[in-house]
């Protein structure tokens, strides 16, 4: 009887613990859910945050463009949703390098930020079309 | 909206209308230059269709003797072109500005730079493609780059019989492919529209009318 007894209270023990670690870390997940600026609700979300705030630091170069084309794939997805998001994402990537050599001889394109010269490109430049009749 | 601002124009234009008999020249024309400019403004910020019923109601309300009233008409043609993406103007003989506008047009008619069917159907057929018809190489190469070698990787997947792995790397060519074919046409598409600004922005200093809607 009385090791049946220790036994239970061994698992009750357990589960307080586990209770009380779970509850530690939700909050300590809450906490950092609310740090974020964008939540992270759907897996292209996730990506683009991963990118933001883990890899996009350790890259040296920044992007030529503004706005940059993580903050540009963000407005996509959320405006187009996944499909024609991830696709305006990519046409992105690939217009860069002739837009920017255009962009230098026709300056209209240019704009200053930062103190640095960077393409002005945003979403509204390169979705117009598919909202025309 | 609309109301408030044909309020505007009577506020603006009748005043000098009703005085006019006396002070005939100066006053209305000061009025009328001032809806001008304003709906030149609207214009400029995006708003064509309010400029453009500026510009007409403000046209019934002028005498034809008044020099902006052909401006007006002129003006407000010359948005509806544009907001149309039209490359035809309306013949005007009583017109001066749009006369101008005419002649313009006959020697630089409008011309479609690449038209977005065969841009398309060029990234199809071989990625990248699309965008070297439109002279953009080194785009064309990142198309190529995003594409080839997930479909070499697809067909080497297919060869060896890998199943679920060659679905896969299909998914996912078939992902990048309509990407850069994508891209392809919007580049066509844009292009499209920003020659024909440009076009239009030399039309309007064409037609000899002030000020600059842009």
């Amino acid at each position: 009887m009385a090791s049946i007894w220790i036994t239970w209270s061994a698992v009750v023990t357990q589960s307080i613990r586990i209770y009380v670690l779970l509850a530690l870390l939700s909050f300590m997940a809450s906490g950092i859910w609310q740090s974020m600026r964008l939540p992270v609700t759907t897996p292209q979300s996730l990506m683009i945050h991963f990118y933001q705030h883990a890899l996009g630091h350790l890259d040296g170069r920044s992007c030529p463009s503004y706005p940059v084309c993580s903050l540009y794939a963000r407005q996509a997805l959320q405006k187009h949703g996944w499909l024609l998001g991830s696709w305006l994402s990519m046409d992105r990537l690939i217009h860069e390098h002739d837009d920017l050599k255009d962009g230098n001889k026709k300056a209209k394109h240019i704009i200053v930020f930062e103190g640095q010269f960077r393409l002005y490109d945003p979403l509204a430049r390169n979705d117009f079309w598919l909202n025309k009749k | 909206m609309r109301y408030s601002y044909i309020v505007l124009l009577f506020y603006l234009l009748l005043p000098d209308m009703a005085i006019a008999g006396q002070l005939p020249h100066q006053p209305t024309a000061q009025s009328a230059k001032q809806v001008y400019q304003h709906a030149l403004h609207l214009a400029a910020q995006g708003k064509p269709s309010q400029a453009i019923l500026a510009l007409q109601v403000a046209h019934s309300l002028l005498p034809s003797s008044n020099i902006w009233q052909e401006r007006m008409l002129a003006a407000s043609e010359l948005l509806s072109l544009k907001e149309k993406q039209g490359s035809n103007l309306p013949i005007a003989k009583q017109n001066s500005y749009l006369n101008l506008a005419q002649s313009y047009l006959k020697t630089h008619p409008f011309t479609i730079k690449d038209d977005a069917w065969v841009v398309g159907t060029l990234a199809t057929l071989c990625p990248g493609a699309g965008h070297a018809w439109q002279g953009r190489w080194q785009d064309a190469g990142v198309a190529a780059l995003f594409v080839f070698p997930l479909l070499i990787l697809t067909l080497w997947a297919a060869k060896r019989r890998m199943g679920p792995v060659t679905v896969f790397f299909a998914f996912i060519t078939l992902w990048l492919w309509s990407g850069t074919i994508f891209s392809a046409i919007s580049l066509a598409e844009r292009g499209q529209l920003e020659s024909y600004l440009v076009w239009w922005q030399q039309l309007w200093q064409a037609s000899g009318l002030p000020g600059q809607p842009w």
